[in-house]
């Protein structure tokens, strides 16, 4: 057993392991930028997302369709494999820094003055002065300014056949990594957070003088009082707002106006503004001449391919008895084109049994002429914008932003103020020469080579100007 | 003022061209120099090569006057629309170019070899004939563009960053070619290898930096810091790539030869995020 446990410990301390999971979301972060993925509002409703994969997708690619949709490629990120690629590194992170983290901790706070001997004598990193002049003490004195210099730390032990010096720098900084990776901890931790105790709503259409309710047991509602859009003279957009009325249980709480980049937050939700269109208000009466709808209705969506798309919108007529609503599409004409169905000032009216994809009835209306259909009237009364938001909640969010920044300042710490160290021996040699020995050890490395060839030269000058002293 | 810009962008074109002809040549110098064997390790004594150190030296000069040009043509371009180069792809092109000549500039004086420029002002010179077939006219900045600091920081960190990972291309192609140190007119491969890493811990923070600002602004403009939108997804592995070069370099037998080609990897991923908008759709694709 606890062999088994050390095997696994083992497996997931390794930077190989990391290596291979990197390459794994790699991997599948480059399907998922090349293939279409399913939009998460589609994903969300399982009716919605097997239309979409029998016509977009089989559209877009035919018989793969089925295979891709097994293997989860409409949705890579929220796949099984991305996910447990992504928690197997969350592990490998935890389990490599509590691996390492005595070893880490003690070349942080202890600095061992001696090398076993043979360090001294062989190995690449390591320079070998000389000077005929010199007392060991006085070398020693040399190396160790030339080491202060260089902002490095210095440790002395004097033994009875040498003067050993140890010298560090920025050896709090190693610590760096460990904020890096903790960062990249937190930041996962920030996105799970994030999308289980949020909600994101990604068209919330009001029309100019309605309100609509929020939803997600929020017991909000949002109410636009006017949106107004404006256009740069070349063409584009310049601004779009919407001055709203927030209601909490049906009292009002906030009256603002919102544009874009300036969200309407309150006790962490936010209101963004995204977009809008037109919107037609319908009144509806039934056979007894009672108004049952009066309301403007929001063309959000659109039907139809290029070039006859339809702003497209709807609403619901609650039948007598549970079950028997009938769903009202309403279509607008085609803006741009001259729509060979629909001129401007007419709308067309689809009738639905809920749940049914056969229209009850079909009927071209015009403003303000009232139409009987089904046994009701049905009034286009006229034409208004309906203003669109995004609406979040995230409470992972500032989690995200502390542990990015974290992330930055975990990264600037390793990389510019790389820890090094370094070891000197001075000691009476043959005929009275007094020799000096630096070391570092290091794996390969051209810059700690390079820092320990600038040091050993400077020593060396220091030492040559001494014997002309 | 803004009359002054194709003018500056002519000159600064004109300028990297030349500086571009001029490192090659200087490169081809030092390596018949190589040849009869006057120079090795990439530096000798100026006396002896001076045949290779003209041209490298006007090449230099070329560079600098290029980058001053351009700085001038986004300086004009910046006071006429009223805001930092965020808004095309012909101002992030220009944009690039200048990381570029900045980043060699500065990694040549710092190591002292100039081979490097012979392979990675091409590229510059390659980003501003692009910027050139685009349509240059600045449009009005649409609303969710209208964050003007925010997104000037985003672009300028980026063209630092991507400035940077075209040196790290430029080491990698030579480390190849340098792996067993037999070529003598280039420096050793432990400083080719270096010169990358040391390219890559300066882009990797700034990229890093760049991803959250963007994700910063998408978060104030859409209220979703990320949202696996083809771009964004693009950026990540392009991070991600890199991120495995730094860890490659911790594990034994990954230095050189195998973390040059993930260098080379990396700067393709960038290149595909750059271009994505051909072929990824996405919020940026408006931009
Ligand atoms: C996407 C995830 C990760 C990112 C972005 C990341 C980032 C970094 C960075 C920026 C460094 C500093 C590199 C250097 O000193 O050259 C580093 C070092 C390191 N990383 Fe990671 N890392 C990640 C995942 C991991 C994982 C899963 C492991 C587990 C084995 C790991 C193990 C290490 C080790 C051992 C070091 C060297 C630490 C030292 O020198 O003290 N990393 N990482």
């Amino acid at each position: 057993m606890n062999a088994v446990a050390r095997r696994v410990w083992r497996f997931f301390c390794s930077v190989r392991l990391a290596l291979i999971l990197i390459l794994v979301l790699t991997g599948l972060s480059v399907l998922g930028a090349l293939i279409m993925q399913v939009p998460p509002e589609v994903k969300a409703d399982p009716a919605d997302y097997q239309w979409w994969l029998n016509n977009p997708a089989r559209e877009r690619f035919g018989l793969w369709a089925g295979p891709l949709h097994r293997l989860w490629l409409f949705d890579v990120f929220h796949s099984p494999w991305f996910l447990g690629a992504g928690l197997l590194l969350v592990v490998n992170i935890v389990v490599c820094t509590l691996n390492r983290w005595p070893s880490v901790w003690r070349s942080v706070t202890q600095l061992r003055v001696t090398l076993p001997p043979q360090l001294y004598e062989t190995g690449s990193n390591r320079v070998q002065l000389s000077s005929p002049r010199l007392s060991p003490e006085q070398v020693e004195a040399a190396v160790q300014r030339v080491l202060r210099r260089h902002r490095y730390r210095v440790l002395r032990e004097n033994h009875p056949e040498a003067i050993f010096v140890a010298g560090d720098k920025n050896r709090h900084f190693r610590l760096g990594t460990y904020l890096v990776h903790l960062s990249i901890v937190l930041f996962i931790a920030a996105y799970i957070i994030g999308s289980t105790y949020g909600f994101r709503l990604n068209a919330l259409m009001v029309p100019e003088g309605s309100v609509r309710e929020v939803g997600q047991d929020t017991g909000l509602s949002l109410k636009v009082l006017s949106f107004v859009d404006e256009y740069w003279p070349e063409g584009p957009p310049k601004d779009y707002r919407s001055e709203v009325v927030l209601y909490e249980a049906g009292q009002e709480v906030r009256r603002a106006t919102i544009r874009v980049n300036h969200p309407l937050r309150y006790n962490g939700i936010r209101f963004y503004q995204a977009f809008y269109g037109p919107a037609v208000v319908m009144e509806v009466h039934d056979s007894d001449d009672r108004l049952v709808f009066n309301d403007a209705v929001a063309l959000g969506w659109v039907s139809g391919k290029e070039p006859f798309q339809r702003p497209l919108g709807l609403f619901n007529l609650p039948g007598s008895d549970p079950g028997s609503d009938t769903e009202v599409y309403v279509v607008g004409p085609t803006s741009g084109y001259a729509d060979p169905l629909l001129k401007a000032g007419q709308v067309r009216l689809e009738l639905y049994r809920t749940g049914s994809r056969t229209p009850l009835a079909v009927k071209t209306v015009s403003q303000g002429q009232p139409e009987p259909l089904l046994g009701y009237t049905f009034t286009f009364v006229r034409e208004k914008q309906f203003s669109g938001f995004q609406v979040s909640k995230d409470p992972g969010n500032l989690l995200i932003w502390i542990s990015s920044g974290l992330f930055v300042l975990g990264m600037s710490l390793v990389f510019y103020f790389p820890h090094r160290q370094l070891w000197a021996r001075c000691w009476r040699g043959e005929r009275g020469k007094t020799e000096v020995v630096l070391r570092t050890i290091s794996s390969r490395s051209y810059a700690v080579t390079s820092e320990l060839e600038g040091l050993a030269s400077e020593l060396s000058q220091a030492l040559g100007q001494g014997k002309e002293a | 003022m803004a009359k002054m810009e194709p003018f500056m962008f002519m000159a600064a074109l004109i300028s990297l061209g030349v500086s571009a002809v001029f490192y090659l040549w200087y490169a081809t110098r030092m390596r018949r120099l190589a040849r009869q064997g006057v120079v090795a390790g990439g530096e000798a004594a100026p006396g002896e090569t001076l045949q290779a150190w003209e041209p490298g030296r006007f090449a230099t000069m070329m560079a600098i006057l290029g980058l001053v040009f351009l700085t001038l043509s986004m300086t004009f371009r910046w006071v006429a629309t009223g805001h930092g180069p965020f808004s095309n792809m012909y101002e992030y092109s220009q944009a690039w170019s200048w990381g570029i000549v900045a980043a060699l500039l500065y990694f040549q004086r710092r190591y002292r070899f100039k081979v490097l420029g012979a392979l990675v002002v091409p590229v510059a010179v390659f980003f501003l004939l692009y910027a050139y077939s685009l349509p240059s006219r600045a449009l009005p900045l649409v609303p969710a563009l209208q964050q003007s600091l925010l997104l000037t920081i985003h672009v300028a960190v980026a063209m630092i960053a991507y400035g940077t990972f075209a040196i790290a291309f430029g080491t990698a192609v030579l480390y190849l070619f340098q792996r067993r140190d037999r070529v003598s007119w280039l420096p050793s491969s432990g400083l080719l290898d270096d010169l990358g890493y040391r390219a890559i811990i300066v882009g990797f923070p700034l990229m890093t930096l760049t991803i959250v600002l963007g994700a910063l602004w998408a978060d104030i403009a859409w209220g979703r810091y990320w949202g696996w939108d083809p771009k964004e997804t693009a950026s990540l592995v392009a991070w991600l790539i890199y991120g495995g070069y730094l860890h490659a370099r911790l594990v034994a037998g990954w230095r050189g030869t195998r973390s040059s080609i993930l260098l080379l990897v990396g700067f393709a991923a960038v290149l595909f995020t750059y271009f994505g908008n051909y072929f990824l759709g996405g919020l940026h694709s408006y931009a």
